[in-house]
Order: C-alpha cells, then structure tokens, then sequence
C-alpha cells in the first residue's frame, strides 16, 4: 500500500515514515503543504497521513484541494489540540478520521489499516476466500488453517489483489503501490514476487488464487465468503 | 437623590419640574397680579384726580362758605350711595361741603394723619361703614375775592369694590391659565425628555442585542455627545475580540510545540516494551491539554461581553453527527437527533463543538450502536440530552466523572479528558451537566444531560 505523509516536523515525520514503512506502506512524504499537494495530485495513493498545521497550504485546505480534484483515497489528520472545532473543520473538508497528538504508534496502525479496508469496500478485517483467509489487522494469511509465511511485500501484494479482487491490476499499479518512487519499473521484481505467492499459497495448483491477464495484469480470482 | 425612584433620569427630571415648575408658577402669578393691581389703582387714581379737578372746577366761596352747584354734572355725585364721594374739610376737619352722594356716609374720610400741605395730593384707601373706599385728596388754598386765604381739603373717594371684583376675576383666570400652562410645561417637558434620552434607550436596546449577538457592534448614527462613548466601546469590543483570539492563538501555538515532542517521543518508543514511559507520556499529555483548554476557557469565562453568537443547536449536532458517522462507519450507530429546531446556543460554536464532540464521542465509543440526542427548553434552562444503549457508568464512578474541574492528573487511565473539558466549559458558561443510567427502553445505557441557563449571566 503507498501512503502519503505529510508532517512539517521532520524528526516526526521520519520517525513515522520509518515506522510504516516497517509494517506494510511504501511512504512518500513532505514537510509542507504546497509538497504534499503536489505529491498527492501526482501519485495514486491508497492512504494519507496529513497533519493539521503545516507551512505553505494548511492541512484543512490541502484536503479541500484534493477532494476538488477527484483525489478520494482516504485520509487521516493528526491534530495537536484536539479541539473538535479542528476535526469536524478537517472531516468536513474531506478527511475520514483523526488521531490527536500524541498518539501511539500501534494506534495509527490500526486505524489505518480500517481506513485502507473500509476504501477497497471490506467491512471486516478478516477477508475469507474459501481456505484462504486474510487477517489484515494481524497481517496473517491462512491457508487450511495453517499460517503462511510471507515476506513484507509478499503479503501487501497479496492483500493489494485481494482488496481490489473486482478488478485488473496492471503491473505499474503495483509498483506504484507498493514501492517507493524511485522504484525501478523495468525490472521484473513483480512477475518473481507474483511467483512466489502462488507458489507459496497454491501449493497443489488447485486453488489458482490469481489470473495472469496477458498484457494487462493481474486479478485475484478468488470470491470472497461472506 | 440616591434613592431607587431616583434612580432614572426621566424620573429625576420630571421630579425636579414637578418641584421646581410650582414656585416658578406661584412667583410668576403673584408679581402679574401685584402689577395689574397696580395699575388699576393708578387708573382709579387718575380717575379720581380727573373728578376732583371736575368738583374744584366748579367750587365757589361765597361769604366765607363753599358753594357747589345743587346738581352736579357726574351724575354719581348726585345719587345717594352711588359709590363716587366728594366731601370738603377745612384745615381742621370741620365739614365744608359733601355731595348727595355722601350724605348717607356716617364717618368722616378726613384723615387727620396726613398733614396739611398746600398742592399736594394724596392716594388712600379708608375703610369706611364697612366699605373700603379709594381716597384721593387734595390740599388747596382758596384765595377769595377779598385777598383772603381758605385752606381746604378736596377729598373725592370712590367704592373699591368693583376694582377689588375686577382683581379678583383677574387673579383667579391668570391661576387658571398659569395652571394649564404648567400642566402643559410638564407634559412638553416629558416628550422633549423622552425624545431626548431615547438615543440612550436605543444603546440600552443595542447592548442587549450585542450580549444575544443580534449585532456585532453599535451603531454609528449616535448624537454627537453620546457617540464618543459609543466608539470607544466599539474600538473596546473589537480589542478585546483580537485580544482574545490573540491569546487563543498562543495556547494552541504553546499546545502544537508541546506536543509534536510529546508525538515524536512516543513514536519512538514500543507501548509493549515500556509501558511506564508510555503510561507517563499520555499523562503529560493529558495535563497539558487540560491546563491549556482551561486556560482558554477562563478569558473566555471573563470577557463578559464576550463574543456570543447565535448557534443552532440542531445544526451543530447534525454536523458532529455526519463526522461522528464516518469515523465510527464499523459500528454502524444509528443517530437519532431530535434536538428542536428553535432551541439555540449563546455563545461561542467551539465550545459547543467541544462539549456535544466530547460526550457525543463517548457515547459512540461506549454504546452498542445506538445514539440519542434530543433537547428541552424551560424557563431558565435549555437542557440537551445525550443517551446511549452501552452498559452505562456506575454509581460510583459518576462523580469522578463529573468532578467539577477535576485536575487533568488525577483523571483516571483511559478516561480521556474530553468529559473534562466538557464540564469545564459548561460551567464558565454557568451551565450544569448531570449523568443517569437509562434503566429502560432500548436505549438504556448513560445519559448525560447538559443544562444552558437560557439567560446568560454577565
């Protein structure tokens, strides 16, 4: 998942970029507004981090811009009052949810983790699709039970697929989604990655968890139980 | 004129006409009357020196005796009692002559205090056989044909009552019409007042409607001698606005660098690995945005004029409802908001952000997905009802709750300090909040109950 943070303290913002990128996003972030307006308008992101109070365009109007432009990944503001006068200001321009600083870490988390759900349209955090099931909260996969052992961008490819199962994703969404910008896009990392999972998830190549569209990408096969 | 009757200036105004406008009325009246009367009696005067001239005209001595015509050519001289007399002493008294008029008059009207001078005339009033009679008399010498000399005294007197009839009807009209002018003078005197002090009664009217933010400021068509007062006060209330946006500025400035430390300290560390730092992170926490909040509450609580708005209750609760909405969309809550249209908030909109976020906030967290809020207005309070279906607050743990600014130190773990400041803006605002357990109904979990006095107090 490619998520934007925009935090004009820089000592808080790498202290945070170094944190989720740990876990399961591919972070760009910007210490102002007039960046992360750029940033967010340029780039698909599945998530944003944005702080309330930032130089150049502050975070309520940055909001307001992106919402103007169609731009509808969802966004989390940290706020350091914590009036409510500040969240409903910034759920009105258009964020989905908020955390006052200071938070913990695990928090933000979570709190992520439903909001990037919540946008691909999964009401659970628990994704069942036959003997597969993905925990997106633990960040666990099970197949028949037994837990699979996956590495970082094994599983927030799997999970990008199976949170976007109604559709193609091409390879360049992938990268985009899941690497830093200065990825490389020539290389072949993807089609070794998809590889891999299948391997690792389809053992007996019974369950053929995703379809290989020829010149147009990937798409998780697999229907969700409810 | 301390008094509280006194205490008005249309009643000190009108109190001191009411006693000042008789004397001026009395004083008025009694120098017209003295100066009509006289003149009416110079005019009687006149009249008198014109009939005396007539008796003399035709006064004759004849061997030593005076000798008028037997009938006269004023005919009141010829009539018994026909209130004109005319009579003539000698110097020492004795009777000379007396017109038919006079002959019933028993005293005499020889004044024998008035000396005896050759020329000289003399006005008086005598009360003669119970009749008081003007007196003019004039003191001659005759000098006869055979170079004698008789000194005598002409008097002529007329009655005095017609002229005292005259006076009188003349006071008791000048009375009558000094009375309806006066009666007149107050009532003038109380429209000029009115409409004199009704800029005053206008800036009465404006500064309440400043106070329930029907306006923002005075206006500036003021006269000229109230204006200065009226500009200052604008120039005063915008002061103080900025004054206090001022400091709101610097506690949330002095709350941003507080915290984005606080924020970085705690990304650093791992809650699980070291809970103690952690646990004392958030205190710190919680004490600062207590003490801030409080901080800003207080210059609120003491701008007295403070900026007080307007605020539709339903509006701003359907606001916190639409966010609340999306950011607890995994549980679902169903809202109900049956806050009356017509119920509305003086005062600040943050603050009542502040309060209905805090506790709406809690409700969606504790409850099991349905949520609440209704309002009822009564003579003194406008309460709003926040209600939940969660398990509700114990008996015990209600005061802590509700501990009136309780200290951000002693809040308990996970409490949070929104119910805080929530009950730290109500009360500045003079207001009260009160915690139930709904026993019944499907919504039977807390009930918070916040209570607006409909009256701001000052």
């Amino acid at each position: 998942m490619r998520l934007l943070l925009i935090e004009d303290e820089p000592q808080l913002r790498q202290s945070l970029q170094q944190f989720l990128s740990k876990t399961d996003y591919s972070v760009d972030s910007a210490g102002d507004g007039k960046e992360g307006l750029y940033l967010g308008s340029e780039h698909p992101y599945d998530v944003g981090v944005i702080d309330i109070g930032l130089p150049e365009i502050n975070g309520i109007d940055l909001i307001k811009q992106l919402r103007a432009q169609h731009i509808d990944f969802p966004i989390l503001i940290l706020t350091a009052r914590g009036h409510w006068e500040d969240k409903v200001k910034g759920l009105e321009a258009g964020a989905d949810d908020y955390l006052v600083k200071p938070f913990h870490n695990e928090e933000l988390r979570a709190r992520l983790n439903a909001l990037t759900r919540r946008s691909k349209g999964h009401a659970s955090p628990v994704l069942c699709y036959g003997s597969l099931v993905l925990n997106t909260a633990s960040k666990q996969v099970l197949v028949d039970d037994a837990e699979l052992s996956l590495t970082q961008y094994e599983y927030n490819t799997l999970e990008y697929l199976a949170l976007n199962h109604q559709r193609v994703i091409s390879k360049t969404e992938l990268t985009e989604h899941l690497y830093d910008q200065d990825f490389d896009l020539d290389s072949n990392v993807i089609e070794v990655l998809i590889g891999r999972l299948r391997k690792k998830i389809d053992r007996n190549g019974l369950l053929k968890p995703i379809a290989t569209l020829r010149g147009q990408g990937y798409r998780f096969a697999l229907e969700k139980e409810s | 004129m301390q008094g509280a009757a006194f205490n008005s200036l249309l009643a000190r105004f009108i109190g001191a006409s009411l006693l000042l406008l008789p004397v001026f009325i009395f004083v008025i009246g009694g120098l017209l009357v003295h100066a009509f009367a006289h003149s009416q009696n110079n005019a009687e005067r006149e009249k008198l020196q014109a009939q005396l001239y007539t008796i003399l005209s035709v006064t004759e001595i004849e061997n030593q005796r005076v000798v008028l015509p037997e009938a006269l050519t004023e005919p009141r001289f010829n009539n018994q009692n026909s209130g004109l007399y005319s009579i003539i002493y000698g110097i020492q008294g004795e009777e000379l002559w007396r017109s038919a008029s006079a002959s019933l008059l028993s005293q005499s009207l020889f004044d024998p205090s008035n000396p005896f001078f050759v020329g000289t005339h003399s006005f008086s009033q005598a009360n003669i056989d119970n009749i008081t009679l003007n007196r003019l008399s004039h003191d001659i010498e005759w000098i006869s044909e055979d170079g004698t000399s008789i000194p005598l005294r002409v008097i002529v007197s007329s009655d005095n009552s017609p002229l005292a009839a005259e006076i009188n009807s003349y006071r008791n009209r000048l009375w009558q019409w000094l009375s309806a002018m006066g009666v007149l003078l107050v009532a003038v005197q109380m429209a000029i007042m009115l409409w004199g002090l009704q800029p005053l009664k206008r800036l009465s009217i404006q500064l309440r409607d400043l106070q329930q933010s029907k306006i923002q400021g005075l206006d500036k068509n003021y006269p000229k001698e109230i204006q200065p007062v009226t500009e200052s006060f604008n120039a005063i209330l915008i002061q103080e606005k900025q004054q206090r946006e001022r400091y709101r500025n610097t506690m949330s400035d002095l709350a941003h660098s507080l915290k984005t430390p606080l924020a970085l300290i705690q990304s650093q560390i791992n809650q699980q690995q070291m809970p103690i730092i952690s646990e004392q992170l958030d205190r710190i926490n919680q004490i600062i945005s207590h003490q801030l909040n409080r901080a800003v509450i207080r210059v609120n609580r003491h701008a007295s004029l403070a900026h007080t708005d307007k605020i539709s209750v339903k509006a701003t609760a359907t606001r916190l409802i639409k966010i609340l909405d999306k950011v607890y969309t995994e549980k679902n809550i169903s809202f109900v908001n049956e806050i009356a249209k017509e119920h509305y908030f003086f005062g600040d909109e943050a603050d009542l952000l502040e309060v209905l976020g805090n506790i709406l906030d809690n409700a969606c967290k504790y409850g099991r997905g349905h949520v609440a809020i209704h309002s009822t207005l009564n003579a003194s309070y406008l309460v709003i009802s926040i209600c939940d279906n969660g398990p509700g607050i114990p008996e015990k743990q209600r005061s802590i709750v509700l501990a009136r600014g309780a200290r951000g130190d002693t809040a308990q773990a996970g409490q949070g300090i929104g119910l805080s400041v929530a009950v730290d803006i109500i009360s500045s605002y003079g207001g009260g909040l009160e915690v139930n357990n709904n026993g019944e109904g499907h919504l039977s979990g807390a009930c918070f109950s916040i209570s607006f006095p409909v009256v701001q107090s000052p």
